[in-house]
């Protein structure tokens, strides 16, 4: 595909984005009109807020809650006002709940907070170790849409990357367009496989990226469609000045859908799938001009003390990419217990790794689980031999985990201890 | 043939005229309608709802069909907004759509009665001697699972059409009953 047809297809998707984001975002209010409801003719008397303490909320907020007391209760004003508590507070559900009042023509409404929301675009801290890449930290602390973090991941890349990275992000419309800045500014550190083969390609870089996620489609509660368009700017600080390979801007797009099932009391279901595409182009005065696209998607099933995971990702790289964006699979998510460096040491331009993971519950947050990863990582005009592992270990609900996982090979049993938590 | 089987064949027809007519039909002025005596949907989840002050969105189709719904020739979708007074303890009907009809100070057996007897269906065109089927399909949803399309007054059939179609999550919240096969000739006008 030629630049000007990814120019268009990115212009046509944040169009398209923008306009559906604010369509529905105005569209998006569920609640009946005022007059459908018999008690629009009551006055409110009181409010309460029911499973959150008051002080949860932003002054802002509480003062507007506040004024709607001694005015008629209006379904339509509740509604938006129970919309904008479940963003504030990141929950799943906000009901309005009426009482009678103190004396006729009065009520109390009580707005019931229940559930945590799923996010589908957060990325939460983690720390994680595998016993042949080392450790890897992504630290983050925030505040009202803005964050700070530290990171050194030896993990996602080929390289280990370490720095700092910071953002901002507001939500507008009832969260559905949200604009977002991003920077990271960071050290590369390549391993001896990787050095083997190439001369060090850059030794770090920095990222501003732009960038804007839409929700077009938010079905129940717990269903969301997003499509993240943005800009990376990317640039190297390389070994030797003036090479012209320092540039590396690209357009990143996204498109996400998770959708939850149930109640985790009873049994629950995530499904989740999601689309990558990086295109660096000339015109984004890139000197590196590739098309990256990556699909991932997955099913986590869980009844009574059972769990099951499953997941497929894949993708291809065409063009002239940098290090940075070859697949590194062999880490700590796929291909569990083989290593990267090892499966290809500059990085795939083609990769698909699956997982089935069985969990039985032995305490109320603690699992046993076992696993079975497939995939293979390849370049174009290569072929890929399939890899297998499998293994055991524990994690909890909370988001720790602790795996040791042997790669099927010929010969010799090496086992990989991982072990991490997301939090 | 056994006595008890030649019993079972006898009893099945008396059985099936002794039972209570779930769904009856009537002809009037080109229109069918229908009423459903037995039938109480302002009911569980749906009433603990309407007590908390919600306002619930009642979906009410009925299709007619010639050929055991293989096709449907005709089809009718009505909306209604049924609410609950609080204080004075009697439920409030909205219909939506075209023309806004309301009632309040209804019983809960009156605001049922009241969103079956507003269904209607047009029957002009159709043979009168031929075998018809009707279904009436009746769905409480909560308009933040239907995302708005029931509020929506500029929703059109064909995607009400399409939203009956679609599973809902509680079995509860919806009812179907059919009849048939009757010829419009033979029904009470």
């Amino acid at each position: 595909m030629s630049g000007t047809a990814y120019r268009s297809l990115f212009g046509l998707v944040f169009l398209a984005g923008l306009t559906f984001g604010i369509f529905t975002a105005s569209a998006f209010s569920w609640n009946v009109p005022d007059d459908t409801n018999v008690n629009s003719r009551y006055t409110v008397e009181r409010i309460d807020l029911s499973g959150v303490p008051e002080s949860k909320l932003s002054t802002r907020l509480r003062k507007e809650l506040q004024q709607r007391v001694g005015q008629k209760f209006s379904p339509e004003a509740f509604a938006q006002l129970a919309g904008r508590i479940r963003d504030e507070l990141k929950v799943r559900l906000v009901a309005p709940r009426l009482l009678r009042g103190s004396s006729s023509e009065q009520i109390r409404v009580v707005l019931e907070v229940s559930g945590r929301r799923i996010d589908v675009i957060g990325s939460p801290s983690r720390l994680a170790y595998q016993s042949r890449q080392g450790l890897t930290a992504d630290v983050r602390a925030g505040v009202k849409g803005g964050y700070v973090g530290f990171v050194s991941d030896g993990d996602q890349l080929m390289e280990r990357f370490t720095g700092l990275k910071a953002g901002y992000a507001r939500s507008f419309f009832d969260g559905r367009v949200r604009p977002g800045f991003h920077f990271q500014s960071l050290r590369s550190q390549f391993h001896a496989s990787t050095l083997a083969m190439r001369d060090e390609p850059y030794r770090g870089y920095q990222i501003y990226q732009p960038d804007v996620i839409f929700t077009p489609w938010r079905g129940a509660d717990r269903e969301e469609v997003t499509i993240s368009v943005g800009l990376r700017l990317q640039r190297f600080t390389t070994p030797s000045p003036g090479v012209n390979r320092e540039a590396s801007h690209a357009l990143v797009n996204t498109l996400r859908y998770q959708r939850v099932w149930g109640e985790e009391s009873t049994g629950e279901s995530t499904v989740h799938a999601e689309y990558a595409l990086r295109a660096g182009l000339a015109r984004l005065a890139s000197d590196y001009r590739f098309t990256r696209h990556e699909v991932q998607a997955g099913l986590d099933w869980s009844r009574g003390r059972h769990d099951v995971r499953l997941s497929v990702q894949g993708g291809g790289v065409s063009g002239d990419a940098p290090l940075y964006d070859r697949f590194a699979y062999g880490n700590t998510t796929t291909l569990r217990g083989w290593s990267k460096f090892e499966l290809a040491p500059l990085g795939a331009t083609r990769a698909v790794a699956s997982t089935i993971e069985y969990g039985t519950r032995l305490r109320r947050k603690l699992m046993l689980a076992a696993f079975v990863d497939s995939g293979s990582v390849w370049n174009q005009n290569s072929r890929g031999a399939v890899r297998n592992s499998s293994g055991l270990g524990v994690r909890t609900k909370d988001g720790f985990y602790f795996y040791v996982a042997v790669p099927f090979r010929s010969g010799t049993v090496e086992p990989v201890f991982i072990t991490g938590a997301y939090f | 043939m056994t006595r008890r089987m030649l019993l079972a064949y006898t009893a099945a027809p008396i059985a099936r005229a002794m039972a209570p007519e779930l769904l009856r039909v009537w002809w009037d002025d080109q229109t069918l309608r229908v009423q459903v005596p037995y039938l109480h949907f302002l009911d569980g989840k749906s009433l603990e709802r309407l007590h908390s002050g919600a306002a619930l969105v009642f979906s009410l189709q009925l299709s007619l069909s010639s050929d055991r719904f293989t096709t449907v020739v005709r089809r009718s979708v009505d909306r209604y907004v049924v609410s609950f007074d609080l204080w004075e303890e009697r439920f409030a009907i909205t219909g939506l759509g075209g023309a806004k009809t309301q009632a309040t100070n209804l019983s809960r057996d009156a605001a049922e009665r009241w969103v079956v007897d507003h269904a209607a269906l047009s029957v002009s065109g159709v043979a009168e001697d031929k075998p018809l089927w009707l279904r009436m399909d009746l769905r409480a949803d909560d308009p933040k699972e239907s995302a708005g399309l029931a509020l929506d007054p500029g929703v059109t059939l064909a995607r009400l059409i399409e939203w009956f179609g679609r599973p809902q999550r509680g079995v509860d919240n919806r009812w179907a009953l059919e009849k048939g096969p009757f010829r419009l000739t033979d029904l009470k006008r």
